[in-house]
């Protein structure tokens, strides 16, 4: 058998992914997890002193606080299973990688296991974070100080 | 909690409080005029001026802009008031408490407040 007439076979037999259920589900899960913070979101409008400008950071850090715990008792991968994509695009797959490496790596010990693993995946996440933040703030000054847009 | 679970749906229509008595209704007037807001509650004491709105569904893609207009429309009219408007919810929440608080002693105070924290950008 040649490597030609195994991929044929190994496409045969691969069953096909359930694209449409797995984009419904992580719709729904997206969906969800988006509506809780839109709920943390008002609940800092409402009885603290934040603006809907203003209350997306503590949201954000409400949210990722809320998806820690939920890795740490072991919920989340639950979700996971169920949503897919729709739990990890939001902010909350932040918190649960961050998580899920410092519990994978805790048996390496606190500063090489947890310390040095915690921001495997996550710290991909915050370099081109802040680095695609940057390009954008860039392009935006420069639209600004050609007098294209205002801030 | 029910202020949590109603906050969006509060249809307060249009609301206009003028300590003086004597802007309030062409402010509300004005506001009116424009068909892109739904609600605003406006409160008007001493020299200050507080508009919270909101815009219909679509248009909250260009609600700072309609703000903005408002505000520029309010200021050209009354140069003498210090003018706030804002299409953030939480202006137009917190106005709604004050006028229905009617304790004018605050007013200043927390109008003060609303100001700076709708100038607040993090």
């Amino acid at each position: 058998m040649n490597e030609k007439k195994y991929q044929q076979l190994e496409q045969q037999i691969t069953p096909k992914p359930p694209y449409v259920k797995n984009c419904l589900t992580a719709f729904l899960t997206g969906g969800a997890i988006c509506l809780v913070g839109q709920f943390v979101a008002l609940f800092y409008i409402t009885f603290f002193d934040f603006t809907e400008r203003t209350a997306s950071n503590p949201t954000v850090a409400t949210m990722i606080f809320l998806a820690m715990l939920l890795t740490g008792f072991g919920y989340y991968k639950k979700i996971a299973q169920f949503g897919g994509a729709g739990s990890a695009v939001p902010i909350t797959g932040f918190g649960n990688a961050v998580i899920s490496s410092a519990i994978e790596h805790k048996s390496e010990g606190y500063v090489l296991g947890v310390g040095g693993n915690m921001f495997k995946l996550a710290g991909s996440v915050i370099l081109f974070g802040v680095f695609s933040a940057f390009v954008v703030a860039l392009i935006k000054a420069i639209l600004v100080g050609l007098g294209v847009v205002s801030w | 909690m029910t202020g949590l679970l109603t906050g969006c749906s509060t249809s307060v229509g249009y609301k206009t409080l003028d300590t003086s008595d004597t802007k309030g209704e062409k402010v509300e007037a004005l506001i009116k005029e424009d068909s892109r807001i739904k609600n605003a509650v406006v409160l008007i004491h001493e020299d200050r001026l507080i508009a919270g709105l909101r815009v219909n569904t679509f248009e909250r893609f260009h609600k700072r802009k309609i703000a903005k207009e408002v505000a520029k429309e309010l200021e050209k009219q009354y140069p003498d008031l210090k003018v706030t408007v804002s299409a953030d919810s939480k202006v137009l929440l917190e106005t709604n408490k004050l006028i229905e608080q009617e304790n004018k002693k605050n007013f200043t105070k927390k109008m003060k407040k609303l100001s700076a924290l709708v100038k607040e950008e993090t």
